[in-house]
């Protein structure tokens, strides 16, 4: 079922951030929120997931039991290992400890975290906290993925191996909303949306 | 195609639970080493103040019964029914009765024949010779022989024990007293004539003659009450007029009326319950420190009665640690304090830390249930 976005309208108050914007969004498909800073990206991720109601318009997400984020500012229990972080979504799951925690190893290394596994939430960099939270998102093999700013602090090749993330995860069905004004990013995504197009 | 999705409201069962409070613990997630001493400390203190106070009152409960200040009694001489007096030791507003008569012997101790030792005829509830029953005055016995009681002051002039024996002379034949026992009657300001006397029981009968007091002792009771019993014991007289059967204190100078409300006047009456607001704003908080990693996690899919369980584990354990610290030093305290009578001031330190307990644990979980995983938003926007 694909995320539907009809007609919405976003104003903090100064004036509306984006107007009438609609878009079909597809499961399978991956795509870029673009738009400089301020724009209104977040608010964006924020209303298609359901945490902020918009101004104006609606939002459909029948079929969307799990919705999940990557935020720009990533936020873990600060004395847990990595490990125990991305092993948790799979312990929701009904998986064991002992498979959750091999699963969640798999993960971490497709985004080349595998030598902080053992190391504090606190201790990692920003950029590794990201990836983190990012592939503990995917852990709970979501529906929905909104990732917000996913390569601000993170390195070429990093940048690669999330963008690779993100058409594998829509590979299974599921639908991909990407903040960013990132253009490697962006050509990594299969559809755009252009909050300056809905001004 | 996808593949089947698991329930979104899947729950962990209840061994990871567990597992995740223990991680939690033991990393010093949850900040037991600081928040378990923090908690403990804030009990000690509230309760002790407050335990302090009602120390206070033990004590000053305690000198009142000690001086006799419960004691009340009625005076008509001659007139007063000993067999009722006695029995009004067995209600549950009076603690120990017992009636009292001047005795008309002439009884001289044969060391000091000069002087005579005065004598009353009490019955057996006025020094607990009765099986079962308390001593109005507080004595020392030994065994149950029959015999006399001797005053403090009899006491010290013969150097009499309790089992011992004094040389009288009962208008003017020589024979051996044996003392039965001795009772407490000091010179606290109480009314004087039994600290040099000797009191005699007189086993209850049909035929005994009256007495010219009724003694009782209720410490508990509205002293009105008291002297309606007590006045209920006067045998009216067959004459017309009514006889005067003043009802006194045996001890005036404490005061006519111990202050049986002062535990709810107490200046810390309120403490209990700033403890308990206390406890709960301790506990509510300590939680909502966390409630981003808290978000954090129910995001990550954890449903909420596991997060409210984990949080109900954690906060069990560390709160119980606070307990452990809390009650050792309060116990402690109240052994600095110098009441008498402590089991009060136990079952005070129970009640508070089971209520430090209890209110720690509701406010942490009410914390737990209102966290949302918005707040991750929230949190990134106020950035
Ligand atoms: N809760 C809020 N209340 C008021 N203004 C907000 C709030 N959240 C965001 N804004 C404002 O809305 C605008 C768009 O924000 P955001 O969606 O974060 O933009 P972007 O993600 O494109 O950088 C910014 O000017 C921001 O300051
Ligand atoms: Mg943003």
């Amino acid at each position: 079922m694909p995320l539907e976005l009809t007609g919405l309208t976003h104003d903090f108050g100064p004036g509306p951030l984006f107007t009438n914007l609609t878009a079909t969004c597809l499961p399978g498909r991956v795509y870029a929120i673009m738009g400089p800073s301020g724009s209104g990206k977040s608010t964006l991720l924020a209303i298609a997931a359901g945490w902020l109601p918009p101004t104006a318009g609606s939002v459909e997400r029948t079929g969307m039991p799990v919705v999940r984020w990557a935020f720009q500012n990533p936020h873990g229990l600060p004395r847990r290992t990595a490990l125990d972080h991305v092993t948790l979504p799979l312990l929701t799951l009904g998986i064991r400890r002992p498979h959750a925690q091999v699963e969640a190893m798999a993960l971490m290394e497709k985004f080349n975290l595998s030598h902080v596994a053992l190391r504090e939430f606190r201790a990692l960099s920003g950029g590794e906290a990201q990836r983190l939270l990012l592939a503990r998102a995917l852990a709970s093999r979501p529906d929905l993925l909104l990732v917000d700013e996913p390569t601000a602090q993170l390195d070429p090749t990093s940048s690669a191996l999330v963008a690779t993330s993100f058409s594998a995860l829509a590979g299974t069905g599921a639908v991909v909303l990407v903040a960013t004004h990132d253009p490697d990013i962006i050509t990594a995504c299969t559809d755009r949306i252009n909050l300056a197009d809905f001004r | 195609m996808r593949t089947p999705q698991p329930a979104a409201n899947h729950h962990m069962s209840p061994r990871d639970i567990v597992s995740e409070a223990w991680r939690n613990l033991t990393t010093g997630t949850t900040g037991a080493a600081i928040w378990a001493p923090c908690l403990a400390l804030i009990i000690t203190m509230l309760a002790s103040l407050d335990i302090g106070a009602i120390g206070q009152l033990v004590t000053t409960a305690h000198q009142w019964n000690q001086a006799g200040a419960s004691l009340l009694t009625v005076t008509a001489p001659g007139h007063v029914d000993g067999v009722l007096c006695d029995a009004l030791g067995t209600l549950p507003s009076i603690r120990a009765a017992g009636a009292i008569r001047a005795h008309p012997a002439e009884v001289r101790a044969v060391t000091t024949p000069s002087s005579s030792i005065p004598v009353h005829a009490v019955t057996t509830g006025f020094v607990g010779a009765r099986a079962g029953a308390q001593a109005l005055l507080p004595t020392q016995t030994v065994g149950a022989d029959p015999g006399i009681f001797a005053g403090p002051e009899v006491v010290d002039r013969y150097t009499l024990t309790p089992g011992g024996t004094l040389g009288v002379t009962l208008s003017g034949t020589f024979t051996q007293a044996h003392i039965a026992g001795t009772y407490v009657y000091p010179a606290d300001g109480r009314q004087s004539g039994l600290a040099y006397a000797i009191v005699a029981p007189e086993p209850p009968g049909p035929h005994s003659a009256p007495f010219d007091q009724c003694w009782v002792d209720a410490p508990k009771s509205d002293p009105n009450h008291t002297a309606t019993l007590l006045r209920s014991t006067v045998i009216p007289s067959a004459g017309p007029q009514e006889l005067p059967a003043e009802v006194t204190q045996v001890n005036a100078s404490l005061g006519t009326e111990l202050d049986l409300n002062a535990f709810n006047h107490r200046p810390t009456r309120l403490i209990p319950i700033a403890a308990g607001v206390a406890a709960f704003a301790v506990g509510w908080w300590i939680t909502r420190r966390r409630r981003l990693e808290m978000a954090s996690s129910l995001h990550a899919g954890m449903d909420r009665a596991s997060l409210v369980t984990q949080t109900a584990i954690e906060t069990g354990i560390w709160a119980a640690m606070a307990c452990m610290i809390a009650y050792p030093l309060i116990t402690l305290s109240i052994h600095t304090l110098p009441a008498q009578d402590i089991a009060p001031l136990t079952t005070r330190t129970g009640l508070y830390i089971l209520q430090g307990f209890t209110f720690t644990l509701a406010g942490a979980l009410l914390a737990a249930s209102t966290i949302k995983e918005k707040h991750l938003f929230n949190y990134f926007k106020d950035r």
